[in-house]
């Protein structure tokens, strides 16, 4: 399919980038507006030989999806809103017990059921700290169709390099957008395998702070739990135990930054600088495009925010707006690193009601702020 | 002129979104003569028109409020919904209510006129797209006589792309009835009287 | 020493408490798993959350100690991402019956190819002895100090009747038929689900007045009719719940049956 240009939906994109970056293991439920996704999953799995299951609920699909993983899979799983916050705990376990797998959210109006077929950004703050515990975590928030597909091949990439669940925040606009898209060459990463047979534990992590990872059925005889644990694998209540291994999980995304964060910058030497993700940074980028003055930051791995990136983007800036679908759960991740960075007009620009906020409302909340001109 | 935008609104089940679907995929994987773009962070270049296809509907599967919108355009698409459409097509009573006086005095505004009781303040034509397509055997293919009348009064796509992106999208079984009925449409369309002359210059 | 083929050395000692009926059924089940010969590098092993869920953490095999009730839910896909591991499931009445209630019937719905083993203390064992959904009506435990309102689930039943292909249940005071069921089961596709009734004398029997795990054993194995004496008797299976309503326990094999598993309905007949 290489060099084939293809008119999708973004929720197949999604599907396309997945099975492009080699997942064989798809477990999800029903829910607006990420439905399509399982659907087109179940024919485009067994046609690439890899195995779907619908399985009772949320909780159970991103079970079966990190019991894949252990089985040697590179397994994925899509929910929207409610059914994301079910999912939170075996995120998790996914978390402590270092296993790859991907997680597309395509958001939707919450709180609770909410508004099952209308985009919102109002799971941010959820795919940070929406499990329990001190972790850290990567997402990702594509913008158009292409980087729909795009992400989902980078988000197998980088759970395979950093032993870790990635996230993907699309939403219900994005879902259900058709765009053009080209079809072309990209990395992929395969995680890091244990050597071959009964070795004696523990195998050091790598630089990055990764272990290699040892796949069931091949003899290893590991022993993996959600508890605190040794670096064997056995359950632990021992402080230095804890403190360790915590140290090291969140060290091994949060000392990486460089390699996992990506971003665009337009406008680098604009006054006012935007801050948008997701389909909302379509307008902020209308804005940009139309008047020089005005900048655009575009963090498309939202989590870990790339602040370095960022705080060099607020060199010589005056202003700095944030727009969002939700009530400000990026701005306040942005508002800190401004402030160090001695921006003093941190503006919101705040959409809650399922409408795209518009150019002009970008505008608008950016006359609101009463910046100096 | 650098941007047509394109709204289709109805109700669920008259087959809306897949009608925008059709036309965006006509226009972007069929028409690819008009101009090339650059894609920069990309490093490379494409041709053809840039197009998104966007969709509003209800929890309702049959019955409930239907918009679909399509923007076609020779510059990168940013906000990709409609604000106001270039054209737009009414196909029920509520979304006349909701849509019917939101266009500009050079819109194209065309209404089924046995699906909407109400008729616009200004210019407008009637496609009785549901009418014609029962005659032609299944009220389902009224998104399609829409579709060719849409094509006649306006040149957005070729009526040759348009009949590749159908084939394309639509179930083999079905290909008779929808060429009879995008056929028909163009008809009606021509006949009509109203224009609205699509240049990309 | 047979005991450490499958077991893991050096996490001796195991945590259970003295009399806890677990260490029973894992020597029922080691006996089982040695005789049927299974390789231990082609097995493993997947638990949720409880005392009976430990069991993972001491088979030296891959295993996998998951979250509380979803253990079913991580072996489904641990199984179908590798189709020739051997997935054994150890779960308990919590885990399996309260929390892990719609995984449970719907594992065996499909027939999904996994061996549970589901060891049954009628209380929540690693929390203090709070009531499970297998609390007999009556019965005492800190949560319901003036006996327990509600009726408990049969959890063989109740698999038998979600289509688990083979249903066994007894109790730890019967190991040889523990044994028994157990290595039936392993000759079996599908869902294999074994009740094993096990003693707590340290909370459930406490609270009822079974606090040496031999008096637990004795009323174990009191209250225990065969299925097949129950059948003589010409007992319906609405007498079979409120016996087992009032303290008896039917054990026996519940249900074998053929057909077809998950995997092989979704591998069709080549």
């Amino acid at each position: 399919m290489m060099g084939e240009e293809l008119f999708l939906q973004g929720n197949r994109a999604v599907v396309e980038g997945a099975l492009y970056a080699g997942c064989n293991f798809y477990a999800g439920y029903p829910i607006c507006p990420s439905t399509e996704i399982l659907e087109i999953m179940s024919t485009r799995m067994p046609e690439t030989g890899g195995t779907l299951i619908q399985m009772e609920d949320e909780l159970s699909s991103i079970a079966a999806v990190i019991g894949a993983s252990w089985g040697g899979a590179k397994s994925m799983t899509a929910t929207s809103g409610p059914g994301f916050s079910l999912m939170q705990e075996n995120i998790g376990y996914a978390v402590i017990t270092e296993t790859p797998c991907v997680i597309v959210d395509v958001q939707r109006g919450g709180p609770s059921t909410g508004q099952p077929t209308l985009p919102a950004h109002g799971d941010i703050m959820q795919a940070r700290w929406g499990t329990h515990g001190s972790h850290s975590i990567i997402a990702l928030a594509p913008s158009n169709i292409k980087e729909c597909y795009e992400l989902t091949v980078e988000a197998f990439n980088l759970s395979e390099q950093f032993r870790t669940p990635v996230i993907i925040l699309s939403d219900g606009e994005l879902a259900h957008m058709r765009e053009r898209i080209e079809i072309t060459d990209m990395p992929i990463v395969n995680r890091e395998q244990f050597p071959e047979g009964k070795v004696s534990f523990p195998v050091d992590p790598n630089e990055e702070g990764v272990s290699p990872f040892p796949t069931f059925g091949r003899g290893h005889r590991t022993h993996v739990t959600g508890l605190s644990h040794t670096i064997v694998g056995y359950p632990s209540e021992d402080t230095e135990v804890q403190g360790k291994l915590i140290d090291r999980i969140i060290g091994k995304i949060e000392n990486n930054k460089d390699t996992i964060c990506k971003y665009e910058i337009i406008n680098p030497d604009a006054k006012h600088l935007l801050v948008a993700y997701g389909i909302p940074a379509r307008s902020a980028k209308d804005v940009v495009l139309n008047r020089e003055d005005f900048g655009l930051f575009r963090p498309l791995t939202v989590w870990p925010f790339p602040s370095k990136a960022f705080i060099r983007a607020t060199e010589d800036v005056k202003s700095v707006l944030v727009v969002e679908m939700n009530e400000g759960q990026l701005f306040r991740e942005v508002e800190r690193h401004a402030c160090r960075a001695g921006v003093e007009n941190v503006g919101l620009c705040s959409k809650l009601d399922g409408e795209m906020p518009t150019p002009q409302d970008i505008l608008e909340s950016h006359a609101d702020m009463e910046v100096d001109q | 002129m650098d941007t047509i935008e394109i709204r289709l609104s109805g109700f669920g089940g008259q087959g809306l979104i897949m009608a925008s679907v059709v036309l965006a995929r006509a226009a972007s994987l069929y028409e690819s003569k008009h101009v090339v773009q650059k894609d920069d962070q990309y490093k490379r270049e494409e041709s053809g028109l840039y197009v998104v296809q966007t969709q509003t509907f209800g929890s309702g599967v049959r019955g409930s409020a239907t918009k679909a919108e399509v923007k076609i355009s020779t510059k990168e698409i940013t906000f990709p919904e409609v604000t106001i459409p270039d054209i737009l097509v009414l196909m029920s009573e509520a979304s006349f209510l909701k849509f019917g006086e939101n266009v500009k005095p050079t819109s194209l505004v065309i209404v089924d006129p046995d699906t909407v009781k109400s008729r616009p303040g200004g210019e407008f034509c009637e496609i009785p797209a549901t009418v014609t397509a029962s005659e032609l055997g299944n009220k389902i293919a009224a998104n399609m006589v829409m579709l060719g009348a849409v094509v006649a009064m306006t040149d957005v796509v070729e009526m040759d792309s348009l009949k590749s992106a159908m084939k394309d999208m639509l179930p083999p079984a079905t290909h008779e009835l929808n060429s009879k009925a995008v056929d028909k449409g163009f008809e009606l369309g021509n006949e009509c009287g109203g224009r609205l002359q699509v240049d990309w210059g | 020493m047979t005991h450490f083929k499958v077991y893991r050395e050096d996490r001796w000692p195991h945590m259970f408490c003295p009399g806890c009926g677990i260490g029973t059924t894992m020597s029922c089940f080691q006996r089982a798993f040695v005789n049927q010969g299974i390789d231990l590098d082609k097995t493993a092993f997947v638990s949720g959350i409880g005392c009976s869920s430990r069991v993972s953490g001491y088979v030296y095999a891959d295993s996998l100690h998951t979250t509380h009730g979803r253990g079913l839910a991580y072996a489904t896909g641990l199984k179908l991402a590798n189709r020739d591991l051997d997935v054994f499931v150890f779960t308990g009445d919590g885990d399996l019956g309260a929390i892990g209630g719609n995984h449970f019937i719907q594992a065996c719905r499909r027939n999904m190819d996994l061996f549970v083993i589901c060891v049954n203390n009628n209380n929540f064992g690693m929390t203090g002895g709070q009531a499970s959904s297998t609390t007999l009506h009556g019965y005492t435990t800190s949560t319901t100090p003036g006996g327990n309102p509600e009726y408990p689930f049969d959890l063989a039943r109740l698999a038998a009747a979600a289509g688990a292909n083979y249903v066994a249940r007894y109790t730890s005071a019967h190991p040889k038929q523990l044994i028994r069921v157990m290595e039936e089961g392993m000759n079996r596709k599908g869902f294999r689900f074994i009740e094993a009734w096990v003693a707590c004398p340290v909370y459930f029997g406490r609270y009822n007045k079974l606090k040496t795990p031999v008096e637990h054993l004795e009323w174990l194995k009191e209250n225990s009719v065969h299925i097949e004496q129950m059948k003589a008797d010409g007992r319906t299976s609405e007498d079979d719940i409120d016996l087992h309503v009032a303290g008896k326990i039917t054990v026996g094999v519940i249900r074998d049956a053929e057909r077809k598993s998950y995997i092989e309905s979704i591998e069709g007949d080549d």
